[in-house]
């Protein structure tokens, strides 16, 4: 407890001032004074031996008594309507309610108090309670009495000298942000905000990047801190689950966990969850051996810093099996490439011999390929058609050495079709190993733009060779991000969207790493 | 820190007001204002309670690095100690290099003693070596102590012969060609010295602000995984190397070309490119090579790997013997390619992969008329190479077996550079011209090599900024012409020209250039500054 620090001051005044003196009730107030006192700097001090580690820096400096004194004449009456939350002196319609009133008084932003009281005294008749007969929002106290009729009046001078009518109250166990956290670790990692919880997590998270890099337990409590869920500490079973206070709860025998409400929990009572478990279904990481379901990613699009150089613009590739087929195509000018009446593939030499292929028969031999004749394979890829094909084409050199059981069937002469999963191909055969898959799920985030640009200490981190990929799902978000400001150049988005969508030069809005359709 | 004096005296009221009401809540004494016990035991007390917490708040600004560091009464080594827990040690400085050219009517050898000093723009410079200026063919051989330089003719009756220089002090200016210096101890035979290339690649003793910056990258890990931690591997653990900035790409950045050089033609991973920013103004680094005429009449040297290492391209090459010089941009063409004698080196699949890094090397060829030559002459030039120094210490140094990562390879390159030029009008008050053009270039020239890799753009803003810095009272006239030049990757350089007060970076994703590993650079020469007077204050 931050309060409990009690030192008997009248022990130490001796014999005479516990005995002697005759007004003991004087002696014992002094005493309490200067043992009130002393609480409060043996209150800072244990703090400040606190700040030494940052699994133990204070977000808060503690008060137990806080004086606060309030001048009539800043005080500003203000009303709001029912219809929409608050509407600053906006005029009451008529027939609507008659809103209540709300006093205003300034205050020091960086403070917070649960209590105000009248007096010292805890027994008092008049101690208002936070978010009931009050509330803080930023440099601003709101009562909803007026407080001048709660508390007595006194008799002030303003800066002018002139005298003004002034209230003095007592906060009980403030706490003041005097920049803790920032201060002593998260100014060096870059976190410089106001204080909360969970900024002093933030901040521990970001230090064990830094310190330890992305290690699957740090990218797993670091996504744990940006959507504010617990991570599990112990090993234990689950004996509840329940909604409350604004928090989803899972309970164990030996640990009480909390996400905010509406959050899945994706454990069930009687599950037994280990240390570092995610049990919450705001997000969930991949890497390029997960199998990645198509309701996740319908399609994911690569943009061309992943393609090499002279594509026009990024392809998109659906999470799905399509028809795959092939094509004969010539990179020489002397073997031209045609096709007969009845749908072969007739190869023009440059003797003027005619080879007609039905697939990778006999006659599409190594010596045809060294001239430049290519089996490439047709499949849906979303994008420009010359980037699909200058794709198709790279991709013709090694597809059939994967795809064995189609160039078998080929070659038998079955006729297509063949079906590819084209996300899954890319997956396999390029990607592999080296991709971190992060999907959130957006709706359950209390700020989505705060997670998204803290994101940027996930891509920093991962290693360098592996590139990190994400995906916000969310039935009802509209928000707006700033590539410029709040996503980290190096983000890489992946839109996903269905393929069935036509992009053309119309309806593709280019900003400098993200396309998305517009119309 | 605190003194009993100054303590705050809002603190000392809230103590007396907070044990005031006890004593009032809890006995029948009157501690009002004014009374004995008030004056007596109260205010004491509160004042003394006010203290020791004022004192705890000094002391826990005092453990704070971000507070120690702001604050102006911190010591020096209260600030390195605190800083040592973040694995911070204030960075001592290191002195700029650069080159001199040394200008004499005399066709006899000149002596430039070791310890031989030379005041340019404030910033002493000394020669470590004894070096001797001489027109005859056959000099004797260079030792470790003396170097022999070859004097070319220049205008005027004048020879002229280079020597690398370094400052004596760790200092962060940069000496911009053209400057001039004083010789100490005077030699008659000297008639002029003239700053040849850029001093610069210094740095000064670290500052607590530059120190605070640094507090992330002391506590990174310093291991080639995430781009953080690349970033403060090599940002001021490498011995002798200072990265002023840098940029990390990997997987996916248009950045890494050779990271697509594969059968599907889709990234792949595993590879890293670094471009580190060494020093705040490229370097020139002027070396012999032997030429050879080829049949089609045009003289090719080879520069190798290891000459200037990731160098952008060439400034001059001059005759050794008649000292004519053929510039840049006529007709120097280059075919690049790269050493792989290096049994670490990464995976390069080509050699334009290998650009700006210190395995390019480059076949060079030129016009050089010379009526009697034949193919199959040879002739010895001196090679002026535009580079930035060190890319091949951070490369070896990312190379070795205790540093690099066994499943991923890291290629540390040059930044694109983009070579600044600014024309701009000053206007100064009325009647009041003290300015000194050659303060307000080197300002401008500073503010620009003060930015970091990954600049989109670069604006009249800079310019006024940097201009207003050294005197509030002048005003730049727009436009400012801004105009830059960019190195590519075949040898040639892409041309920019804004008068809008807003130049972008040259960028082709195809072949790998973006603004986030592009960086500008300006040489103080290239700042236009043309002063008027204003006709009114304002």
């Amino acid at each position: 407890m931050r309060y409990d620090h009690k030192i008997d001051v009248l022990s130490v005044y001796g014999y005479f001032w516990q005995r002697v003196w005759q007004d003991p009730e004087f002696i014992s107030a002094l005493a309490e004074g200067l043992d009130t006192l002393q609480q409060q700097s043996e209150i800072t001090y244990q703090e400040f031996k606190e700040y030494m580690s940052r699994l133990t820096v204070p977000v808060f400096h503690h008060q137990r008594w806080k004086r606060l004194t309030f001048s009539k004449e800043d005080l500003k009456l203000r009303s709001y309507d029912f219809s929409d939350g608050l509407q600053i002196d906006k005029s009451v319609l008529i027939g609507s309610s008659v809103p209540p009133i709300q006093y205003v008084l300034p205050w020091v932003s960086t403070l917070q108090t649960s209590f105000i009281t009248d007096s010292l005294d805890l027994e008092t008749d008049i101690i208002l309670n936070a978010e009931q007969d009050y509330t803080i929002k930023d440099n601003t106290i709101i009562f909803y009495n007026d407080p001048f009729t709660l508390f007595p009046l006194t008799t002030g001078v303003n800066d002018n000298g002139d005298p003004v009518t002034t209230i003095e109250c007592w906060a009980y166990c403030s706490e003041d942000d005097i920049g803790g956290v920032t201060d002593f670790f998260g100014t060096y990692v870059g976190i410089n905000t106001r204080a909360a919880d969970i900024f002093e997590r933030l901040t521990n998270i970001v230090w064990d990047l830094y310190v330890s890099g992305a290690t699957i337990n740090n990218i797993n409590t670091f996504l744990l801190v940006l959507t504010d869920c617990d991570e599990v500490t112990q090993e234990g079973t689950v004996k509840d689950i329940f909604t409350e206070a604004g928090r989803e709860w899972v309970l164990t025998e030996n640990g009480l966990y909390s996400a905010p409400e509406g959050t899945g929990v994706i454990v069930s009572v009687n599950a037994v969850i280990y240390k570092g478990q995610n049990i919450w279904d705001t997000f969930k990481v991949y890497d390029g051996y997960s199998t990645i379901p198509d309701t996740v990613v319908p399609s994911f699009r690569v943009e061309a810093g992943y393609l090499g150089g002279g594509y026009i613009s990024g392809l998109t590739f659906a999470n799905k099996e399509v028809p795959l087929d092939f094509a004969f195509i010539s990179t020489n000018p002397d073997y031209e490439v045609l096709t007969t009446d009845t749908g072969e593939w007739l190869i023009h030499t440059d003797n003027g011999d005619d080879i007609v292929l039905t697939g990778p028969d006999s006659y599409y031999s190594s010596a045809l390929q060294e001239q430049g004749v290519v089996m490439v394979p047709i499949f849906e890829i979303g994008g420009f058609q010359e980037d699909i094909d200058k794709l198709h084409q790279a991709m013709a050199n090694n597809i059939w050495a994967t795809k064995t059981d189609v160039y078998a069937a080929l070659t038998a002469g079955q006729a297509p079709p063949f079906t590819i999963n084209p996300f899954l191909y890319i997956q396999e055969n390029a990607l592999k190993n080296n991709i971190i898959f992060i999907n959130i799920n957006a709706d359950d985030l209390v700020d989505t733009k705060a997670v998204v640009a803290a994101i940027r200490y996930l891509v920093n981190t991962v290693p360098a060779g592996t590139t990190f990929m994400l995906s916000l799902n969310s039935g009802t978000l509209e928000e707006e991000f700033d590539t410029q400001t709040q996503i980290e150049e190096t983000v890489t988005w992946y839109i996903v969207a269905e393929l069935e969508d036509e992009y053309d030069y119309t309806n593709i809005e280019e900003t400098l790493n993200v396309n998305k359709k517009v119309g | 820190m605190s003194t009993y004096e100054n303590i705050d005296s809002e603190a000392v009221v809230e103590n007396e007001y907070l044990m005031a009401q006890i004593l009032e809540s809890g006995s029948d004494v009157d501690a009002s204002l004014g009374t004995v016990v008030r004056e007596l035991a109260v205010r004491p007390n509160a004042a003394l309670a006010a203290y020791n917490d004022q004192r705890l708040e000094d002391f826990r600004n005092e453990m704070t690095l971000s507070r120690a560091l702001q604050n102006p009464d911190t010591t020096d080594e209260a600030a390195d100690a605190l800083s040592s827990n973040f694995r911070l040690v204030r960075l001592a400085g290191t002195p700029a290099t650069g080159v001199l050219a040394l200008y004499t009517d005399q066709t006899s050898n000149v002596y430039i003693g070791k310890g031989t000093t030379f005041s340019v723009g404030g910033v002493t410079l000394t020669v470590t070596r004894v070096y001797i200026g001489y027109i005859a063919d056959t000099p004797a051989a260079d030792t470790e102590d003396v170097v022999y330089r070859r004097m070319v003719e220049s205008a005027n009756d004048q020879y002229v012969f280079t020597i690398p220089v370094q400052s004596i002090e760790a200092t962060s200016e940069t000496l911009s060609p053209g400057m001039s210096a004083t010789m100490t101890p005077a030699d008659s035979k000297v008639s002029s010295v003239l700053v040849a290339s850029a001093i610069t690649g210094g740095s000064a003793e670290e500052t607590n602000e530059e120190l605070l910056a640094r507090a992330a990258t002391g506590i990174t890990a310093k291991v080639p995984s995430g781009k953080q931690h690349i970033a403060a591997l090599i940002a001021r653990d490498i011995p002798d190397v200072v990265v002023y900035s840098s940029g990390v790409f990997g997987m996916g950045d248009a950045e890494v070309l050779r990271d697509r050089h594969n059968i599907s033609a889709i990234s792949m991973g595993g590879r890293v490119d670094v471009y580190a920013r060494t020093s705040p103004l490229v370097s020139q680094l002027e070396i012999q090579k032997t030429a050879v005429l080829g049949t089609d009449g045009r003289w090719s040297v080879q520069i190798g790997a290891t000459d200037a290492p990731g160098f952008y391209g060439i400034d001059s090459i001059q005759s050794v013997l008649t000292g004519d010089i053929n510039q840049t941009g006529t007709d120097i063409q280059y075919t690049f390619g790269m050493d792989t004698s290096d049994p670490l080196i990464p995976d390069i699949p080509l050699p334009v992969y290998a650009r700006f890094s210190s395995y390019q090397t480059a076949l060079v060829t030129f016009d050089y008329n010379q009526a009697d030559a034949v193919a199959g002459d040879t002739k010895d030039f001196l090679v002026t190479l535009v580079y930035m120094p060190s890319i091949d210490i951070i490369q070896s140094y990312m190379n070795q077996r205790d540093t690099a990562n066994l499943a991923q390879d890291t290629l540390v390159k040059a930044p694109i550079a983009c070579d600044v030029s600014v024309q701009a009008v000053v206007s100064y008050p009325p009647g009041v011209n003290t300015t000194d053009i050659e303060v307000l270039q080197q300002a401008v020239a500073q503010t620009i090599n003060g930015l970091s890799i990954g600049q989109r753009y670069l604006t009249a803003d800079e310019i006024c900024l940097a201009i207003n810095g050294v005197d509030e009272t002048l005003r730049v006239d727009f436009p400012v012409i801004l105009e830059s030049s960019t190195f590519l990757n075949d040898g040639t350089t892409a041309e920019r020209r804004s008068i809008s007060g807003h130049l972008d970076m040259y960028t082709d994703e195809d072949t790998g250039i973006t603004e986030r590993n592009t960086c500008f650079f300006c040489d103080a020469v290239n700042v236009s500054i043309t002063l008027k007077e204003r006709v009114t204050e304002s």
